[in-house]
């Protein structure tokens, strides 16, 4: 654990663990590819994730790489936060071709643009033209009172059955 | 006339045509399609197109209470509920810092032990079925359902559980489950033998899956594989192992490596590690020790997790299923992000390994890599 440490702070990189195995380090947008690729040559050669959280209070999106190390059995997660307002990334596909299908889920959801990924076409959803889905300011409940037809009475159509005493 | 040897490309030969491998197709495993492009009997391209199973499970959980999210998660992966509440319920106790008494752990893990042998049986059928040989499935998910009625007697579900609960799990363990858990064991360590005698030690099954679809160790690391399907390949990881959650650190067991990386290696490693989970589960009965089997937490509406975000895994019998937990301490979850174990194989490195693969191979690639759609498609 400590190893790792010392083989990070040259990077100028805070470690804080989150638990016995796995540990985050935060790091600003135009680093990520270089501290990806270095964690790459470190042991974390499976990518296993890539997330994103939508701090709508910070005005910001959060992208979470998650690699496994299976070397030094450990997990590292490496977040960087980027602007709500001009949210682009550069693509990390040629880190790992699989990020190509992360990339494209994430575009889909958080409608985050990923500069260098070739397919950023729809993935899981048809014909969707509202906000991207996972956003918090997407109104779900609106989103359905608006597409779907609501009966005004509130027994749904369903006579309520007669009370046996 | 001159003779085409047979592995030498159909490029120019016959046109290129589209082949859609959907829900309605016998060798898909769920509701997932692929669409091939077919030059003759050949693959020469793959499209995945995931979406016919979106449930939005991720936007949904962010509306729902934390104990709320118990009824909801298991839909995730419908083969092995389980992994996924024992995940969730793992992330949500570090963040909230609940300790697990001793029993309710190993409950934990006779569930998961005994999910992940439901799920190889399912594995074993569907290579059968996928090879035509249909008393494959006919007997795993038959002696799959003896698996379902223990459950059933333990949790009050056949398929899905909804058993675990933050701070252990919500029954204890009923009068004579044991014994009968014993019994079931003793059964599936006498069908065995047979097992091999049918599928493993069968010629034409061993023909018709040895060879196909090669997963060497460096692209499988690379592409993100995890589990049986990475250990078939010759990397010996194992979560269990490498970094032991629950008890797995008290019980003595093996992971076996197999190494060649075939289909067929792929599913013989599941075969090998059928046997571990009934050493795990033998010792699980032994050394179960009495005690509470959950602490309580506060009341469900009141339940605020604290503030911060956890990466909880288990080894599911697809590989690594993953939970990332973010609280913002509320009593909702502020987001949380699935990784299901087939989301890399299915989505990604199929469009590498169905190259000029022959259509007859491509469900028995499939079947053999345990794919299983409800993981990425949530």
């Amino acid at each position: 654990m400590l190893e790792i440490q010392e083989k990070l702070k040259p990077m100028g990189l805070k470690v804080r663990w989150l638990g016995d195995w796995e540990f985050e380090v935060s790091v600003p947008r135009e680093r990520v590819a270089e501290v990806l690729s270095y964690l790459k040559t470190m042991g974390f050669k499976t990518f296993i994730h890539l997330a994103c959280v939508d701090w709508i209070d910070d005005q910001e999106f959060e992208l979470i790489y998650n690699l496994e190390s299976y070397e030094n059995a450990l997990q590292a997660i490496v977040k960087v936060r980027i602007p709500r307002n001009n949210p682009v990334m550069e693509s990390m596909m040629s880190i790992w071709g699989l990020c190509q299908v992360y990339e494209r889920e994430i575009h889909e959801f958080f409608g985050i643009e990923f500069i260098g990924n070739p397919n950023l076409k729809p993935f899981f959803l048809e014909n969707w033209l509202d906000t991207p889905p996972l956003r918090k300011d997407f109104d779900t409940l609106a989103y359905s009172q608006e597409l779907f037809e609501f009966k005004e009475d509130e027994t749904h159509g369903i006579e309520a059955p007669e009370r046996i005493e | 006339m001159e003779l085409r040897p047979l592995n030498v490309s159909n490029k120019n030969k016959y046109k290129t045509y589209e082949l859609f491998i959907g829900p309605n197709h016998p060798g898909i495993s769920g509701n997932f399609s692929y669409v091939l492009d077919m030059e003759g009997h050949k693959v020469a391209n793959v499209t995945p197109d995931p979406g016919l199973l979106h449930r939005g499970f991720e936007k949904l959980m962010e509306r729902r209470l934390w104990t709320q999210n118990l009824a909801l998660i298991p839909r995730i992966c419908v083969p092995e509920p389980d992994v996924n509440e024992v995940a969730y319920c793992m992330g949500v106790e570090h963040l909230a810092n609940i300790e697990v008494p001793k029993r309710a752990q190993y409950i934990r893990v006779m569930v998961l032990e005994l999910a992940r042998m439901g799920a190889f049986l399912f594995a074993f059928g569907g290579l059968g079925g996928s090879t035509g040989l249909y008393t494959m499935p006919n007997w795993a998910f038959g002696d799959r359902d003896y698996i379902l009625d223990l459950f059933e007697w333990l949790t009050g579900g056949r398929v899905y559980h909804i058993y675990q609960y933050p701070g252990g799990v919500k029954n204890d363990i009923p009068n004579g489950w044991l014994d009968k858990l014993s019994d079931l064991l003793d059964y599936f360590e006498s069908r065995l033998p047979e097992y091999d005698r049918l599928l493993f030690k069968n010629p034409i099954i061993q023909r018709r899956a040895k060879g196909v679809g090669y997963l060497p160790a460096e692209e499988a690391i690379e592409n993100g594989i995890t589990g049986p399907n990475l250990r078939a390949s010759g990397v010996k990881w194992d979560i269990r192992k490498a970094q032991p959650y629950l008890v797995y650190d008290e019980l003595d067991f093996d992971i076996p490596i197999t190494g060649e990386g075939d289909a067929f290696a792929r599913v013989l490693q599941r075969r090998l590690e059928f046997e571990e989970s009934i050493k795990i589960l033998r010792q699980c009965i032994k050394q179960i020790p009495d005690g509470p089997h959950r602490v309580k937490i506060p009341n469900p509406f009141q339940f605020r997790v604290p503030a911060g975000a956890y990466y909880s895994k288990v080894e599911s019998s697809k590989g690594e299923f993953g939970y990332y937990i973010v609280s913002n301490g509320d009593i909702r979850p502020y987001r949380i992000y699935v990784r299901g174990p087939s989301y890399s194989v299915g989505l990604f490195y199929a469009k590498k390994a169905m190259i000029d693969m022959r259509i007859e191979d491509v469900p028995v690639w499939i079947h053999t890599m345990d794919i299983c759609p409800p993981d990425f498609d949530r």
